[in-house]
C-alpha cells in the first residue's frame, strides 16, 4: 500500500509539471498569437494612415477650384484670356501640388486648357471652341510659356462624358480613375470641380505614385491586393498562383496555373463588414495557410477595397505545431513514466513477496532445525541417562550366568549353552556400550580419563586379541613398530581405554572385511610440528631474555607458567596409527560418509552385519583426544583400506630413559669404548658390531612376506645382519652357504671354542628358565649380566626363526638337524625358535617336545612382534642385556613358552603351567600379602586376607554400615565406623595426634578408610579433603575408597578431584573390594 | 512338623523369592557373612532395614503431602532407600526406588505419589516375605534343625 502511494506522489510530481508546462506552451502560443494578430493590424492600420494622407489629395481639386472661380469671378472667357489668366493657374498648380502630373480646366463654352507632364518635360493641351482642333505644345518648366512647334493632335475629352457632368454637378468634386494624356498612356487619379458651373478643373494623379506609398509598407511577409470598388485592379500581389476578383464586396481567390489558365476557387472574402474592425479569415491555398483581411479604403477619393493575405507558415504555426509535438512526445513520455513506474512497483511487491515466503520458511525451519537439536538433545540425555540401569541389568546377567557356571559341571551341555549366554551377553553389552558412547559423544559429556600406560603393551594386548580371529580367517594380523620410536615414549599419560576402544574398532573392522592377506597396525613418534616448535623456542627466548627484567618486577609470574605450559608441550609427542589391511577396501566416494553415523558401505551390512556405529564414534574419539582420523590413499595396485590417526599424548617422565643407562653400563661391561651407533628411536645404545667379527646372522623363514618384512626391517634397524628365507625349500641352500663361510672363518680362528659353545647353549637354556623366574617373581631389576661373560668373542653366533607352517615340519627339522651338527664342528652356536601361530598348535608342539631329534630352543606361540621380537633379539648375544631390561622395564610377562630339550618333560610341563597362571593374574610382582592374597581369592574365603589392617567406614546408613562392618571384619581387618564426615575427620585427626605422641608418625593410622558419598552433615567429598589437608602435616596418604551410588564416569572424576583414591559403586562387595586393596597394593 | 520338610519348605520358599525377584544376589552375600560368632547377623542387619525402611517412608509420605513439595528432600530419602534395599538385595523395592527417582527428578508429584504407593506394597511385600522366611528359620531351628544353605 505504502509503495502505491508513493508511486501517486511520484506520479503527481511529473502531472503537474506537464499541466504547467501546457499552460505556459499555451500562454505562450496566445501570445505569439496575439503577437502577429498585431502584426497584421499593424499593417492594416498603417494602410489606413497612408489612405488618409492622401485624402488632402482629393480635396485639392475642389480647392484649387474654388480658388479658380474666385479669380475668374464671373468674367467671360475668352482664349486669350483663359491663356493669360487660366494657365499661369493651372501651370502654378503642376508645379507646387505633389504628385500632380496633369491639370487641366475643360469649359462648357468650349475653351479647353491642360499641362501635363511627359517626363521631364511639360506640355499644354488646348483647343480653340469648337472640340475639334486640338493642339499641343512643350512648355518651359519655369514659367509656362509655350515654345517650339504646336502640333494638333486628336481630340482627348469630349464634355459628354460621366465624369465631367458628375463634376460639374456635385460640389466637392469627383473622383475617378483615368488615362493620361501622356505618351506613356499612364493610369491616373482624376478629381474634378466645376468651377461656377462653367467649366471643371480636373486634377490627375498618377496612380502609380500614390500606390507605391503602399508598397512602401513592411507587410510581414503578406501580400496587399488593392482594387477600386468598380473591379479594377490597382495593384495585384498575393500568394504564388493566385490572382483575386473584387464583385459586389467579395473578393474571389482564385488558383492559376503556370499559363494563367483558372484552376479553382480557393475561398472568397466578404469585404463588408458591421463593425469597423476588419476580419481575418483563413483560406488554404496549395497547402498553405493564409490569413485573408478585406476592407473599404477611400484613395484619392476614389472609392477602394484592399485585401491582405499573411500566410500562417510563420512563427504562430510553427509554435503551434511544435507544441502539439511537444504535448504528444510529453503524453508517451508519461505514459511510458507510468508504465515503468507500474513495472518497478510490481516487481518490488514481487520481491517483496518471495521475500516473505523466504522469511517464512526460513523460520519455519530453523524452528524446525531447533526443535529437532532439542529432540535428540533430549534423546542423548535420555540415552546417556539410561545407561546406568541398563548397563546394570545386563551385568546382573553376566553375574546370574557366572553363577549358574559354578553350579554346572564342566564340559555338560549346559555349561556350553551358558558359556554361549556369557558371550552374547557381553557381545551385547558392547554393542549397547557403542550406542551409549555415541549419545554420549552427542550429549557432549564423553570426557577423557587421564592415566598413565604402557602404549606398546596396550598396542601388543590388541594386535594378539584380533591376531586368533584373523587367524582362523587366514588373515595374519600384525604389530609394526616401525622405527621403534613407539618404545622410547612408550610410557604415557592418556585415556588407555578410549585408545583401546578405537584401536579395537579399527582392528575388527579391518579383520572383518579382510579375507585374505594381512592386517597391519604401524606406530611410529614425531615431535610436534617444527612449527609449533619453533613458535615455542622463540618464545621461549625472548621470555628467557626478558624474564631477569620482569622477574624485577615480580610480575614474572604469569610468565612463568606460560614457560612452564612450554615445557609441557614439549612432553607432548604426536603418536601416529595405521590399521592397513588388504581387503577389499572402501570406494573413493564412500570414504567421506564412512565416518558419519548409521554409515555401512552398501552390501556390507548383510554379510557381517553391525550397526554402523563404530567408524563414528572412532572419529568422535580421536577428536576427542584432538586427533584427526582419515583413510589414507592406497597405490593403485594395492587393494584394502588404511586408516590413519595421530593422537597427542604427554609422555612421562625422563626416568623412562632407563633402558640407556643400562645399555651403558652394557657398554662398559663389554669394555668397548665407542660410543657411536646410537640407535636413537629405540633409545638404546647398542655395542657396534665390531668390524673384524662377523657378529651374529638371524635367518627368517616365516610365511607371511608382510611379517617377514617388517621382521626383517626391525632386525636390521638395529644393525643385525637378517638372512631371510622365502621358500622353506631354500632353507637348505641358505644354510649351506653361512655353512661354508663359517668353515672359511673357523679355518681363521683358533679351533678350541666347541666346549665353549656347547657352554653356551647350556648357558642359553638356564638363562631362559632364568628370565621365566624373573617374570614369575616380578623382580623388575633382575639382570642377568654375569651370564653375558661367557659370549664375550663369540663371532659366530646364528639365529633361526623359522615359521612352523612355511613348510612340512619334519622335513626342516631334518635340515635344521644336519645344520646344528655342523655348526658344533665349526664352533659356532646357534639357536632355533619355531613360531608356531597355526592352529595346528598342539599337535605338533607336543612332536617338538617329545621328539629330542628336533632343533629346539624355543617355541613362541604367539604372534611375532613386540615384545616376542625383542625376546628373540635378546637371545643374541650382543643385546641380552639391553633387552632385557626394555623387558622388564615395561614390566612384560614372559609369554614364551619354553620347551628345553635337555630339561626333562615334566619339569617343562611345570614351567608352562606356572606361566600361564601367571598371566592370568597380574598381581605377582609386588607384595608377598598380595601373592597371599591371590592364592585365597583362588581357593576358599574362609581365610583373611585382610588381617593386621585396621580399615574405618564412614557411612551414614546403619544397615549399609553394619554390612560392611561385617564384610571386612569377615575379611579379617580391624573396623572402626563413623555415622558422618564430621565424626570421621574428628577420628582421623585423632589418631594422627595419637600416633604423633607415640612418635609413630609415618605409620598411617587407618591403612584404608572406606568413604560413602552422600552423608548428612559433610559428604564424603568434603570430608576427603579435608583429611587430605591434614594429612600433609604428617605427609602421609591415607589410601580413601569412595562409595558411589553411581557409576558415571563423572562421578568417578569428582571422586579424584576430591582427592579419593579409587572409587567403588554400591552396593558393597567383597571381591570389588579386594581388588581395589590389591590395585592399592600394586602402586 | 518334620525337620526335613520344613527344610525343605524353606529351600522352596527361598527359591521362589529369588525367582519372583523379591531378592537378588546380595541377600545370598549376606546370608554367607553369617557365621557362628554373628549368628543373627541377617536377622539383625534385616531389622534395620524395616526399622530404617519405615522410617524414611513415612517421611516421604509426610514431604509428599505438604503443599510445596521439596523434592531434594524426596531425593535424598529415596537414596537412601535404594542403598540399603540394594545392600539387603531387596530388588524390587530398588527398583520401584530407581523410577522414584526419575519422577523426582521431573519434579512430579503425582508419579511420586505412585511411586511412593508402590514403594510401601513393595516393601510390605517383601518385609513379609522376609518375616515368613526367618519365621521358618526358626522353626527348622527350634526343631533341632540346621539352616540349609543356599548355593
Amino acid at each position: 500500500m505504502n509503495t502505491l502511494m508513493q508511486a501517486f506522489v511520484v506520479l503527481l510530481i511529473p502531472s503537474v509539471v506537464t499541466l504547467t508546462w501546457y499552460f505556459k506552451t499555451r500562454q505562450v502560443e496566445r501570445d505569439i498569437k496575439l503577437d502577429s494578430f498585431e502584426v497584421h493590424n499593424e499593417s492594416l492600420s498603417e494602410i489606413e494612415t497612408i489612405a488618409r494622407l492622401l485624402v488632402p489629395i482629393s480635396s485639392s481639386a475642389t480647392n484649387f477650384a474654388r480658388v479658380m472661380s474666385s479669380s475668374l469671378n464671373g468674367i467671360e472667357l475668352s482664349f486669350s484670356e483663359i491663356d493669360s489668366m487660366v494657365a499661369p493657374y493651372l501651370f502654378l498648380a503642376l508645379s507646387t501640388i505633389p504628385h500632380l502630373s496633369q491639370i487641366s480646366y475643360i469649359g462648357l463654352d468650349g475653351l479647353f486648357f491642360s499641362y501635363y507632364k511627359s517626363g521631364d518635360e511639360i506640355f499644354a493641351v488646348y483647343f480653340y471652341s469648337d472640340w475639334k482642333n486640338w493642339y499641343t505644345q512643350p512648355v518651359n518648366r519655369d514659367n509656362g510659356l509655350g515654345y517650339g512647334e504646336v502640333t494638333s493632335l486628336n481630340p482627348l475629352v469630349t464634355v459628354q462624358e460621366n465624369w465631367f457632368q458628375e463634376a460639374l454637378n456635385s460640389t466637392n468634386g469627383y473622383a475617378s480613375l483615368g488615362i493620361g494624356w501622356n505618351n506613356t498612356q499612364e493610369r491616373l487619379f482624376l478629381n474634378a470641380a466645376s468651377v461656377d458651373g462653367r467649366g471643371v478643373i480636373s486634377l490627375g494623379f498618377p496612380v502609380a505614385a500614390l500606390i507605391d506609398f503602399f508598397s512602401d509598407i513592411d507587410l510581414h511577409g503578406g501580400y496587399l491586393y488593392l482594387a477600386t470598388e468598380d473591379g479594377e485592379v490597382l495593384n495585384q500581389t498575393g500568394p504564388p498562383n493566385t490572382s483575386m476578383l473584387l464583385s459586389n464586396g467579395t473578393v474571389f481567390v482564385k488558383l492559376m496555373d503556370q499559363n494563367g489558365d483558372l484552376i479553382s476557387l480557393a475561398g472568397n472574402i466578404s469585404c463588408n463588414h458591421h463593425d469597423g474592425a476588419p476580419q481575418s479569415s483563413n483560406v488554404n491555398i496549395q497547402e498553405m495557410k493564409y490569413a485573408f483581411y478585406c476592407s473599404h479604403l477611400v484613395i484619392a477619393g476614389v472609392q477602394s477595397v484592399y485585401v491582405l493575405a499573411f500566410p500562417r507558415k510563420g512563427l504562430v504555426s510553427l509554435v503551434h505545431n511544435d507544441i502539439k509535438l511537444a504535448q504528444v512526445l510529453l503524453l508517451i513520455m508519461l505514459v511510458c513514466v507510468i508504465i515503468s513506474i507500474f513495472t518497478f512497483v510490481f516487481l518490488i511487491f514481487r520481491a517483496a513477496r518471495r521475500e516473505m515466503f523466504l522469511c517464512a520458511a526460513l523460520m519455519k525451519q530453523m524452528e524446525a532445525t531447533q526443535q529437532a537439536e532439542r529432540k535428540s538433545m533430549n534423546k542423548s540425555l535420555a540415552f546417556a541417562r539410561a545407561s546406568h540401569d541398563v548397563r546394570s541389568s545386563l551385568a546382573a546377567f553376566t553375574g546370574l550366568i557366572e553363577l549358574c557356571n559354578e553350579g554346572v559341571a564342566p564340559d555338560s551341555e549346559l555349561a556350553v549353552n551358558l558359556k554361549d549366554m556369557k558371550t552374547c551377553t557381553i557381545d551385547l553389552l558392547r554393542i549397547l556400550n557403542s550406542v551409549l558412547d555415541t549419545s554420549k559423544i552427542e550429549a557432549g559429556k564423553m570426557q577423557l580419563e587421564e592415566e598413565d600406560f604402557n602404549l606398546a603393551q596396550l598396542l601388543e594386548d590388541v594386535v594378539d586379541m584380533f591376531h586368533p580371529v584373523g587367524i582362523k580367517k587366514g588373515v595374519d594380523v600384525m604389530l609394526d613398530l616401525c622405527d621403534a620410536s613407539i618404545i622410547k615414549f612408550s610410557h604415557i599419560k592418556g585415556d588407555r581405554g578410549k585408545l583401546k576402544q578405537i584401536l579395537c574398532n579399527l582392528l575388527s573392522n579391518a579383520v572383518k572385511f579382510t579375507s585374505d592377506g594381512h592386517v597391519s597396525v604401524r606406530t611410529w613418534v614425531t615431535k610436534l610440528s617444527s612449527k609449533n616448535s619453533i613458535i615455542a623456542s622463540n618464545r621461549k627466548g625472548i621470555l628467557n631474555f626478558l624474564s631477569p627484567l620482569l622477574c624485577k618486577n615480580n610480575g614474572a609470574y604469569d610468565d612463568l607458567d606460560a614457560l612452564h605450559t612450554i615445557q609441557q608441550n614439549q612432553n607432548c609427542m604426536e603418536f601416529l596409527f595405521e590399521v592397513d589391511d588388504t581387503g577389499k577396501g572402501i570406494p573413493k566416494e564412500k570414504q567421506k560418509s564412512v565416518f558419519e553415523n548409521f554409515v555401512q558401505v552398501k552390501g556390507t551390512a548383510l554379510e557381517h552385519g553391525g550397526t554402523g556405529l563404530g567408524l563414528g564414534i572412532v572419529q568422535s574419539l580421536v577428536r576427542l583426544m584432538g586427533g584427526e582420523i582419515r583413510i589414507v590413499d592406497k597405490e593403485p595396485g594395492e587393494t584394502g583400506t588404511c586408516f590413519k590417526f595421530n593422537i597427542f599424548f604427554t609422555t612421562c617422565e625422563a626416568g623412562e630413559a632407563m633402558p640407556v643407562i643400562t645399555a651403558e653400563e652394557d657398554i662398559k661391561f663389554h669394555g668397548d669404548n665407542a660410543p657411536s651407533d646410537l640407535h636413537q628411536h629405540i633409545g638404546l645404545n647398542i655395542r657396534p658390531l665390531s668390524p673384524k667379527a662377523e657378529g651374529s646372522h638371524v635367518v627368517l623363514l616365516i610365511k607371511g612376506d608382510e611379517r617377514r618384512r617388517i621382521s626383517q626391517k626391525f632386525m636390521e634397524s638395529l644393525g643385525i645382519k637378517v638372512l631371510v628365507v622365502k621358500r622353506w625349500y631354500n632353507l637348505f641352500h641358505t644354510l649351506e652357504w653361512i655353512e661354508r663361510k663359517l668353515h672359511h672363518l673357523s679355518l681363521l680362528s683358533s679351533s678350541t671354542k666347541s666346549e665353549l659353545s656347547k657352554s653356551v647353549s647350556h648357558n642359553s637354556n638356564s638363562e631362559v628358565k632364568d628370565e621365566i623366574v624373573d617374570a614369575k617373581d616380578g623382580t623388575d631389576h633382575i639382570m642377568p649380566l654375569h651370564k653375558k661373560t661367557s659370549f664375550r668373542g663369540t663371532s659366530n653366533f646364528i639365529l633361526i626363526v623359522i615359521d612352523i607352517s612355511a613348510g612340512p615340519f619334519s622335513e626342516m627339522c631334518s635340515v635344521m638337524a644336519g645344520f646344528k651338527e655342523v655348526l658344533y664342528n665349526n664352533n659356532a652356536s646357534c639357536k632355533v625358535v619355531w613360531l608356531d601361530t597355526s592352529s595346528l598348535r598342539g599337535t605338533q608342539l607336543r612332536g617338538i617336545k617329545e621328539d629330542k631329534q628336533v632343533p629346539c630352543d624355543h617355541i613362541i606361540s604367539k604372534p611375532f612382534h613386540g615384545s616376542r621380537l625383542y625376546q628373540v633379539i635378546g637371545l643374541l648375544p650382543e643385546y641380552e642385556g639391553v633387552i632385557q631390561s626394555i623387558l622388564s622395564k615395561s614390566k612384560r610377562e614372559s609369554a614364551m613358552e619354553v620347551a628345553d630339550l635337555s630339561m626333562d618333560p615334566s619339569s617343562s610341563a611345570k614351567h608352562t603351567q606356572v606361566g600361564s597362571k601367571s598371566e592370568i593374574s597380574p598381581f605377582r610382582h609386588n607384595h608377598t600379602l598380595k601373592r597371599e592374597l591371590i592364592q585365597e581369592d583362588g581357593e576358599t574365603s574362609s581365610e583373611k586376607p585382610l588381617s593386621g589392617k585396621k580399615i574405618l567406614v564412614v557411612e551414614d546408613d546403619r544397615m549399609l554400615r553394619k554390612v560392611a562392618m561385617t564384610i571386612i571384619r569377615r575379611l579379617g581387618a580391624v573396623v572402626e565406623t563413623c555415622e558422618n564426615g564430621e565424626e570421621a575427620l574428628e577420628q582421623v585427626c585423632n589418631a594422627l595426634s595419637n600416633q604423633r605422641t607415640q612418635g609413630a608418625s609415618k605409620i598411617l593410622p587407618y591403612d584404608y578408610i572406606l568413604m560413602d558419598c552422600e552423608m548428612p552433615k559433610m559428604n564424603g567429598y568434603e570430608t576427603t579433603r579435608q583429611i587430605r589437608k591434614e594429612e600433609k602435616w604428617y605427609d602421609i596418604h591415607i589410601p580413601i575408597i569412595a562409595l558411589t551410588a553411581n557409576a558415571a564416569a563423572e562421578d568417578a572424576n569428582k571422586t579424584m578431584e576430591a582427592g579419593m583414591d579409587f572409587f567403588i559403586t554400591k552396593p558393597l562387595k567383597k571381591d570389588q573390594l579386594l581388588d581395589v586393596i590389591r590395585s592399592i597394593a600394586t602402586q | 512338623m518334620e525337620v526335613g520338610q520344613l527344610q525343605r519348605q524353606l529351600v522352596d520358599y527361598t527359591a521362589s523369592l529369588y525367582n519372583e525377584g523379591f531378592l537378588d544376589d546380595q541377600f545370598t552375600q549376606l546370608q554367607q557373612l553369617q557365621d557362628e560368632s554373628n549368628p543373627d547377623f541377617v536377622v539383625e542387619v534385616v531389622s534395620l532395614f524395616f526399622e530404617d525402611s519405615e522410617k524414611l517412608l513415612n517421611e516421604l509420605a509426610r514431604v509428599l503431602d505438604q503443599q510445596a513439595v521439596d523434592f531434594r528432600r524426596i531425593d535424598a530419602h529415596v537414596h537412601q532407600l535404594k542403598g540399603s534395599s540394594s545392600s539387603i538385595g531387596a530388588q524390587r523395592v530398588k527398583n520401584v526406588c530407581i523410577a522414584f527417582r526419575n519422577f523426582c527428578e521431573e519434579q512430579n508429584v503425582e508419579g511420586c505419589l505412585k511411586c511412593l504407593q508402590n514403594v510401601k506394597h513393595e516393601y510390605s511385600l517383601v518385609k513379609n516375605k522376609l518375616e515368613t522366611l526367618f519365621r521358618l528359620e526358626q522353626q527348622i531351628l527350634a526343631a533341632g534343625g540346621s539352616i540349609p544353605m543356599m548355593e
